[in-house]
């Protein structure tokens, strides 16, 4: 028997329309429990939009989300004590001191033990005695990721976290996302990058214009990918090369072809080994340049 | 392989108790105004130490006072209690309780009932308030119970203040009836401030609920002292919540429960309307 696998959120035809500008539609998309999901577009393609429509803060036009066996809409309470959520710009009472707000915020959530926060904030370096107006933007931030972290939810919503955060902070927060997920958490990450969430996501999905364009592993995307390569010949590159499968161009200057090559570069090498060739140097596919494939003639 | 330990299709949710929830942002709410609502307090016991200063002089010139008095029209005469100036209720309600203090009770409530939930989504707050396991009727209905707990406080404020200056300057005023005109100027600013929640509700928009809680108070004020000024006005001063909490004059007879009963029954009217008007509505994101 095999592994069973289950959704931690299952979104099913999700619509919502400001008016008549679409802020998502028919998005269709099942999250399996366990799994780093990368919730990828540029500003304004629905990311937000759907987020906010998870955590029952704007209603949908049509469709539904469930949570863990929750109703974002009917069960929206019991739905959202299971999540954690930390939008980009946290906006917090500034007037209160970072322990406070979060033994406050923990006390809605039906108490969450000071200690847990406590060792969170000394994780990552920030001072919960100070007024939260006091902070920097990435000291605030840090305390946004405590307040979605410290009750250990089962499902983490994460709209852009990392904004604001210093390389280090980011390096700590991939860390804990890790460290949650190896717990059998489940984490839906969006970004408008892709690089902040490759490292961290077992699958993508890129957004436009509010449409889901396509889900893919990052694995997968990778073999989408073009894949630079150059070759070193004794002398002028063969003609033979351009037939090769999976060869989408070629340029060559002196005695070296650069190509680029999307899937496997199988045929390409044993033409070019047929051929003599001298020396080949791969490059790492730039999964940025499929994301801007995909997305190109967006409003970004 | 064996069977991975499949979780359980639906998880079952902590559920914080409600009560606790609602105690938590109704402390919340009153500990944010905290420093403002010092502030209010302060002035009115200010104020009502002041007035109280002054009421000797006043009651030894009752005489002059009264002939004074005779030459503003009656409908001001009226409207301030301006006849029994030189009685200690008289004097009490023409200075403070006719306009003063339902006035501050009124900015008291507006301020809180502003800052509720409009408040929250105008900073933003609003967004991480309702990512928690909370509803959103559970949390209006905080909000609000904080604004009764606020007025109810700086009304008391300038309630004991009055009780205990009274006897050093003679002023005859019976505790029953200050007590009866403290509440039932509280009562009168938390219609107005109910009011603002609603706006607010719909809205989502600070200034539109401070504004149109403003405005109709305003309104509602100059209705009831300028109505029976002109004729025309005189039948439209019933409508006025200031003259269904005045003009029974509780400081004298005690509170009047058919006045009471109104503005508590027109509060929650629109308490139910803010929540129900909540319940439906996206949340602006900023």
């Amino acid at each position: 028997m095999g592994n069973v696998v289950v959704s931690a959120l299952r979104i099913q035809d999700l619509t919502k329309f400001y008016g008549r500008q679409a802020g998502i539609v028919g998005l269709d998309l099942d999250v399996s429990a366990g799994e780093v999901f990368g919730f990828l577009g540029p500003n304004g393609s629905g990311k937000t939009t759907t987020i906010r429509l998870l955590l029952g803060l704007i209603s949908p036009t049509r469709g539904r989300a469930v949570a863990l066996g929750h109703d974002v809409v009917a069960d929206g309470p019991r739905a959202r004590a299971l999540m954690g959520y930390l939008p980009g710009d946290l906006a917090t009472y500034d007037r209160m001191r970072g322990h406070q707000f979060l033994a406050y915020l923990g006390h809605l959530r039906g108490g969450v033990a000071p200690a847990r926060y406590r060792e969170l904030a000394e994780r990552l370096n920030v001072d919960l005695d100070r007024h939260l107006r006091e902070l920097s933007k990435g000291n605030r931030q840090k305390i946004g990721v405590i307040q979605a972290f410290m009750h250990d939810p089962p499902l983490l919503v994460l709209d852009e976290p990392t904004t604001g955060l210093d390389p280090l902070v980011q390096e700590q927060f991939a860390e804990l996302v890790r460290e949650t997920v190896a717990r059998g958490a489940t984490v839906f990450l969006s970004s408008h990058v892709l690089s902040e969430v490759e490292n961290l996501a077992d699958r993508v999905g890129i957004l436009n214009e509010g449409h889901l364009l396509l889900v893919d592993s990052v694995d997968g995307l990778r073999e989408r990918a073009p894949r630079r390569i150059e070759m070193d010949f004794p002398a002028t590159p063969p003609d033979a090369l351009t037939a090769a499968d999976g060869v989408t161009s070629i340029r060559t200057r002196g005695a070296t072809a650069y190509c680029l090559v999307r899937g496997g570069i199988g045929p390409l090498l044993k033409t070019a080994v047929d051929h003599g060739v001298v020396d080949v140097h791969t490059h790492d596919p730039d999964l940025e340049d499929v994301f801007r494939e995909y997305t190109a003639g967006g409003s970004r | 392989m064996t069977m991975a330990t499949a979780p359980s299709f639906e998880v079952i949710a902590p559920a914080p108790s409600p009560w606790s929830q609602f105690l938590a942002v109704t402390r919340h709410t009153i500990a944010e105004r905290w420093r403002s609502l010092l502030g209010w307090g302060l002035a009115l016991v200010a104020m009502a130490a002041l007035q109280l200063s002054v009421y000797p002089s006043v009651a030894e010139s009752a005489e002059s006072m009264r002939q004074f008095v005779e030459q503003w029209p009656e409908a001001f005469r009226e409207a301030f209690s301006l006849d029994q100036y030189t009685t200690g209720t008289g004097f009490l309600n023409a200075e403070l309780f006719s306009m003063m203090i339902p006035l501050i009770l009124i900015a008291i409530a507006l301020g809180v009932a502003a800052a509720a939930t409009a408040g929250e989504e105008e900073r933003g707050t609003a967004d991480l308030l309702f990512s928690l396991p909370v509803s959103r009727w559970l949390v209006l209905v905080a909000k609000a119970t904080a604004m009764v707990m606020c007025v109810l406080a700086v009304a008391g404020a300038g309630f004991l203040a009055l009780w205990a200056g009274a006897p050093t300057v003679d002023l005859s005023v019976t505790v029953g009836g200050l007590a009866a005109a403290s509440l039932t100027a509280a009562l009168l600013a938390l219609l107005f401030g109910s009011l603002a929640l609603l706006v607010g509700a719909v809205t989502g928009s600070r200034a539109a609920a401070l504004g149109v809680g403003a405005v109709a108070a305003l309104a509602a004020f100059l209705l009831h002292a300028l109505g029976g000024l002109a004729d025309w006005l005189d039948t439209w001063q019933d409508l006025s919540p200031f003259t269904w909490a005045l003009s029974s004059d509780p400081l004298v007879n005690g509170v009047d429960w058919v006045a009471a009963g109104e503005l508590t029954a027109g509060s929650l009217v629109l308490v139910t309307l803010s929540v129900i008007a909540l319940q439906r509505r996206d949340l602006s994101s900023r």
